[in-house]
């Protein structure tokens, strides 16, 4: 993927602007590469989590789950994900849309991918975590439009079957007084 | 497919991948019984409606990522997923698959059924790659057989 002549700390430098989350954990669930996303969004330095151990520095995370969703990564050599549809979030970062959020939390999609580096025998997890809470919120204003809709044609259902209600009172009112004529004559 | 209508309501996951030939998964799931599986996938509280989905999202993950990509690997290449997603919920199989707005004309099928002994769980894996993308495959076999 390096272009030949690149310098390089370029790729270090793209990965910390990225708009995506990078976490790469070794074979004991220690932290060895954190970059910019998750510096910001998290307000912890690399310097402060790599080398450390993930759950220890993050307790709030759901470990029996998770622990068993990494070791399936290692042992199938195959990837995993999580949605944000299915599972709001995985790292509980703050919501930053200041005039827009509605979240308490950002929503996550997140991959796990079994990495191995090039040449070496260890091996790793690069965990990727997208940031989802703008489509969240296009859902959720969906979800309301549908909601709403629905509401609506309830509504109106319950008029439909009013107005037929009293249409049919009114013919069976016409019906009545002829059919006494009829008797009558 | 008809073998699956007579066990009632099915769910359905699918999941595309993309190597030297790209193609879909689709993961067919019969029973709704999960709890089950909750407790296997490392779930300690029994699911609501939203884990017994992620569940069935993981389970694909997981058994179509073995499937393809230990036949990437025998294909000497690399494999990647995109994420699995739902295709339907409690729906009868007819319903599950609409074949009209298909490009292509013919596909290599590949089709997988699992079963856990000892529980009520069976899932059948349809892997489907399409005419257009047929040339890679057989490109890669006939590397494989000239180098043998």
């Amino acid at each position: 993927m390096m272009q030949a002549g690149a310098p390089a700390q370029l790729p270090e430098s793209i990965l910390d602007q990225l708009d995506v989350g990078i976490v790469v954990l070794d074979r004991n669930r220690n932290i060895v590469m954190w970059n910019g996303f998750m510096s910001v969004h998290s307000a912890r330095p690399a310097a402060e989590v790599v080398g450390r151990n993930l759950f220890e520095c993050f307790p709030d995370l759901p470990r029996g789950w998770l622990e068993k969703k990494i070791e399936n990564v290692f042992l199938l050599e195959t990837s995993a994900f999580t949605s944000w549809q299915h599972r709001p979030y995985l790292f509980q970062f703050p919501d930053y849309r200041a005039l827009t959020g509605r979240f308490g939390y950002m929503r996550q999609s997140c991959t796990f991918q079994p990495t191995r580096v090039e040449g070496g025998s260890a091996r790793y997890i690069c965990l990727t975590i997208q940031d989802c809470s703008e489509a969240a919120l296009f859902h959720l204003d969906l979800d309301q439009a549908i909601s709403e809709l629905e509401t609506e044609r309830a509504e109106q259902r319950k008029l439909i079957d009013r107005l037929e209600e009293a249409h049919n009172q009114r013919s069976a009112s016409y019906l009545r007084p002829r059919t006494h004529h009829h008797r009558d004559g | 497919m008809a073998e699956l209508a007579s066990q009632g309501n099915v769910s359905a996951v699918r999941q595309a991948f993309h190597s030297r030939m790209r193609g879909e998964a689709i993961c067919i799931f019969s029973g709704e019984r999960f709890g089950d599986l909750a407790g296997m996938m490392g779930y300690d509280q029994p699911p609501d409606q939203a884990t017994e989905i992620e569940i069935l999202l993981d389970i694909t993950g997981v058994l179509v990522g073995a499937c393809l990509g230990s036949i990437a690997r025998q294909l000497d290449s690399e494999i990647g997923f995109s994420p699995p997603s739902l295709v339907a919920k409690a729906v009868p199989v007819s319903s599950l698959l609409r074949l009209d707005g298909i490009a292509w004309k013919s596909a290599l099928l590949l089709e997988v059924n699992f079963q856990l002994e000892h529980r009520s769980f069976a899932c059948h894996i349809l892997m489907v790659i399409p005419d257009t993308e047929m040339q890679a495959l057989s490109d890669a076999l006939t590397r494989i057989l000239e180098s043998a």
